[in-house]
């Protein structure tokens, strides 16, 4: 099998472990993003990967070929993977085309083949005129560029990203979202993608892969992650809503399960092994509307309102579980005050696995 | 609630700045404008000319750029080697291997001459049993030319050293890891990432080796003069000590020219110091060591066979020398004896004088100049004053210029009595005093303005929302946080000061000798045995006050003290 493969990765910085028994694989081709807190350990991760770290324990293949495991180290420049830094680490003493150059060249690759590749790659990023330049005379968004199509010109079968888009503002970042795209869908390399930016990683990645304290909590497809979180900390850190305590009445049966919540009867989505009694429901915005006259509902007092142009943004705090947070989208010519009672109903959930 | 009354109307911040500037404008500018203004205007246009046309002054120049030139090539081949594998490779013991490097720069090059006089003359203690010493009556080997090279390359290698391995150690580590990423192994990054990235500090470091050694006096005396081979500084040396001050406006000259081929060279570092691209953006995060692997073994053999070879053995042999009962007797344990040491303790008075001349000038120094950092640190780093910048840098000049420039343009001044006392400080303490503080007043700047770069604006911004004045922020915040840094910074003017010799031998009176003087003469004079004790006595204080300075390490800034990169 071609792509990478993690089996029981793990690095530790003195006792503390910052990355633990990470196992994933990545197939050629996928795009993967990570998210994760602060100090969860991403960049270590991925300096793991590209061999600027060696690894505790666990090995790493790429395309079949063993990289790491305790015994072996390949060193980072015979892995042959991309790689782009936050800070677009160009050289500052090399023109924009030999800073794209540079891998061919180390490659032995003659001067006309390397010129007419690298005229291709800074042309797909669009800085064709730019070859002659230093990387000091361009924009920020222009060096991320220069940066992508140094790992384009490799041609690798995996590049690693680590917040590309952070140092960037907002406005660059979407036309920077976009040349990323584009090198994944022209290189067919495998991507992987760390930000800070849920958006981002829900818009550009076939999977996501969510880290917790040196662990992967879950790796799923984005829709999975938002709608079928693994963990009460996946389900905190992705996506806005609410986490509330709720009783399952009935153990799982087809993916679903009755619940009793605040004592309204609903029936939500589960795992197929769920057990009844205590749990932990999840329930985002969309699940979440103002119940009808005679429906089954529960109380919740209005906390604080965001407008938003178009819709508000309610946060809600159930009456039977002051400590609780629930969140909501209405139309925008609602009008809720806060402190105001409502009375809710939910149209779906997911119970979030225990343990 | 009504706002705190603020005591006292008058802020003292202008008047500590305008003293401030006077001090630097007395201590720097004054005399090395009186010492240009001596070129240009003083009684004698004909007598410059005279100077320029003596053959003694351009075989003397020409001996300067070429020992200077060629020890430089010397320290780049040595430095260069040293930074790269203290930065940037995982070779283990690098803490003592940098020590043990940085000692040539610490050790007055009287007392590096001393020593590898005695490696290398015929009574050698080392090589003689090994049947390698020279026959006796054949000069040493070292004399002229070729070994002036030697000692001032191996003496100012710790500059390069220093320039490269600073440089090294601001690469972005990004930019070396994209390169191996890109597949470039450890020869292929050095060559086409890190030595590009660092040319500019490396070539500061060899222009600042270049500046030193057309300075450096011991080197010269004790290896040039026996064999009549002049440099400029001992030119100027033998004609001031030969005729005393009638001759000072022709040695004016001659400094002069000196000081020419040194601001060249001045002018060259700072040249390459601006040309160091500003665009990098480092993480900060320390470089990952380049793995040495099988080459492990024989890199560290090499390293620590250049210590032997360029610490070790002349120490060594200054050691055995210091222990010989007589000039060319063979050293062994029934012959070792002490007597060399008793007699510059105890019974040379000479020795005894100027130890306590030098700890005075050098504890004066080390004293006073910190205290002049401080609030200048302050201008200069937090203020962001244009004036006060300046001022800094004209202080750097006396300390960049070769200190024969300096005594020189000191005798101008203060020769005559001053204005007002009717006194004048020349063949007095003073005189040498007053050189010391303007020589090495940068040294104490440039360790306490690192630290004001270090330190939150914010501890002097709160104590002045408290309703502080300057001088009590000065005193009560800022002295404390920045104490040891100007700890540090006293004890290298400490260090530098107490083994001075290129100032004192022309500004020195009978009863004012200093250590480096003693050792000079005792040497020159051939008396090898004394002049072996009290070097071997200098060189135990540098190392201990070296590692007492090391203990205050952790708690400063990077790089605050030089060996200790
Ligand atoms: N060289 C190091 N030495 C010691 N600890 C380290 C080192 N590098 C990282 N760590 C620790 O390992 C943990 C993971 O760090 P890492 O940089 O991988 O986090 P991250 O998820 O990338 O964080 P961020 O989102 O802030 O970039 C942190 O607790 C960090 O303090
Ligand atoms: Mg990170």
């Amino acid at each position: 099998m071609a792509g990478l493969s993690l089996a029981g990765l793990g690095k530790r910085y003195g006792a503390h472990p910052a990355v633990e028994n990470a196992t994933f694989e990545l197939a050629t081709g996928e795009f993967l993003a990570v998210l994760g807190a602060s100090g969860c350990g991403k960049t270590t991760l991925l300096r793991l990967i590209a061999g600027f770290e060696r690894a505790d324990s666990g090995t790493i293949h790429l395309g079949g070929t063993l990289l790491s495991s305790p015994a072996h180290h390949i060193p980072a420049e015979r892995r042959g993977i991309g790689i782009v830094f936050q800070n677009y680490a160009l050289w500052p003493h090399m023109s924009v085309a030999r800073n794209v150059g540079y891998p061919l060249e180390v490659r032995g690759m003659g001067r006309s083949e390397r010129d007419r590749r690298v005229a291709a790659a800074l042309e797909s990023v669009g800085l064709a005129g730019f070859a002659e330049r230093r990387p000091a005379e361009l924009s920020g968004g222009q060096r991320q560029r220069v940066a992508l199509a140094r790992c384009l010109v490799m041609g690798t079968k995996l590049v690693l990203l680590d917040e590309p888009l952070a140092s960037l503002d907002l406005h660059l970042r979407a036309s920077l979202q976009d040349a990323i795209a584009d090198l994944h869908r022209k290189s067919g390399a495998a991507l992987l993608y760390i930000t800070h930016d849920q958006a981002e990683a829900m818009a550009l990645a076939d999977r996501v892969a969510v880290m917790d304290a040196g662990r992967i909590a879950q790796i799923a497809p984005p829709a999975v992650i938002y709608r079928e979180p693994a963990t009460e900390m996946v389900a905190r850190f992705v996506g806005r809503g609410g986490i509330v305590p709720v009783q399952v009445t009935r153990a799982g049966e087809k993916g679903r399960a009755p619940v009793d919540l605040f004592g309204c009867p609903a029936v939500v989505r589960c795992r197929a092994d769920q057990p009844a009694g205590a749990a932990l429901l999840c329930v985002r915005p969309e699940d979440l509307r103002l119940a009808a006259r005679g429906e089954p509902s529960f109380e919740a007092v209005v906390k604080r309102t965001h407008y938003q142009g178009g819709s508000v943004a309610v946060e809600l705090v159930p009456t039977a579980r002051p400590g609780a947070l629930l969140a909501m989208t209405l139309p925008g010519h609602s009008v809720l005050a806060a402190g105001q009672r409502v009375a809710l109903s939910i149209t779906d959930g997911w119970i979030v696995p225990a343990g | 609630m009504s706002p705190l009354p603020r005591r006292g109307g008058w802020d003292s911040e202008p008047a500590v700045f305008l003293a401030l500037l006077l001090v630097i404008a007395l201590l720097a500018v004054l005399p090395l404008g009186r010492l240009a203004l001596e070129g240009v205007a003083a009684p004698g246009r004909s007598l410059l000319t005279s100077v320029l046309a003596a053959r003694q002054t351009w075989v003397a120049a020409e001996h300067t750029v070429v020992t200077a030139l060629l020890g430089t090539l010397l320290s780049v081949a040595i430095g260069v080697p040293a930074a790269v594998l203290l930065a940037l490779s995982d070779l283990r013991g690098k803490a003592v291997l940098v020590f043990a490097f940085m000692l040539p720069l610490l050790i007055p090059p009287q007392i590096i001459a001393t020593a590898w006089i005695e490696l290398c003359g015929p009574a050698s203690p080392l090589l003689r049993p090994l049947g390698l010493a020279p026959r006796a009556g054949v000069p040493n080997p070292l004399y002229g030319a070729g070994g002036i090279s030697l000692l001032l390359g191996i003496e100012h290698a710790p500059l390069v050293f220093l320039a490269l391995n600073a440089g090294l150690r601001a690469l972005p580590r990004e930019l070396i890891e994209a390169a191996q990423a890109s597949g470039a192994g450890f020869w292929r990054c050095l060559r086409d990432i890190i030595l590009p990235m660092t040319g500019a500090p490396l070539a500061a470091g060899a222009s600042l080796a270049f500046v030193s050694a057309i300075g450096n006096f011991g080197t010269p005396a004790l290896l040039g003069i026996p064999g009549g081979y002049n440099v400029l500084t001992t030119l100027i040396y033998r004609k001031l000590a030969g005729f005393g001050p009638t001759v000072l406006s022709e040695v004016a000259d001659l400094s002069l020219l000196l000081a020419i081929i040194a601001l060249i060279g001045l002018f060259f570092q700072g040249w390459a110091m601006r040309r160091r691209d500003t665009s990098m953006t480092g993480a900060g995060a320390p470089l990952r060591a380049f793995p040495l692997g099988r080459w492990h073994r024989p890199i560290a053999a090499a390293c620590w066979g250049v210590v032997v070879l360029i610490v070790a053995l002349p120490l060594g042999s200054l050691l055995a020398t210091s222990l010989e009962p007589a000039y060319g007797v063979p050293l062994s344990l029934a012959t070792a004896t002490l007597d060399n040491y008793r007699y510059v303790l105890f019974a040379d008075a000479a020795a005894g004088r100027a130890a306590l001349n030098s700890l005075f000038l050098a504890g004066a120094a080390a004293l006073v100049l910190p205290l002049l950092a401080l609030p200048l640190g302050l201008f200069i780093a937090w203020r962001g004053s244009r004036i006060m910048r300046l001022a800094g840098q004209l202080a750097e000049l006396p300390y960049a210029l070769p200190g024969v420039v300096l005594a020189i343009a000191c005798i101008l001044v203060l020769i005559r009595p001053l204005p007002l006392l009717g006194l004048s400080l020349y063949n007095t303490i003073w005189i040498m005093l007053v050189a010391y503080l303007a020589r090495f007043l940068t040294l104490a700047l440039r360790t306490v303005t690192a630290g004001y770069h270090q330190l939150d604006r914010a501890m002097e911004e709160a104590a002045q929302m408290a309703g502080a004045g300057f001088v009590r922020r000065l005193r009560s915040i800022l002295a404390p946080l920045l104490a040891p840094v100007a700890t540090a910074g006293a004890i290298l003017v400490f260090l530098t000061a107490l083994n001075e010799l290129t100032l004192s031998i022309l500004l020195w009176s009978t009863g004012n000798e200093t250590l480096g003087i003693v050792v000079f003469s005792l040497e020159q004079g051939g008396d090898n045995l004394s002049a072996a004790a009290l070097a071997v006595l200098v060189v135990a204080a540098t190392v201990l006050l070296m590692l007492l300075a090391g203990r205050l390490a952790r708690r400063l800034p990077r790089g605050a003290l030089p060996w200790q990169v």
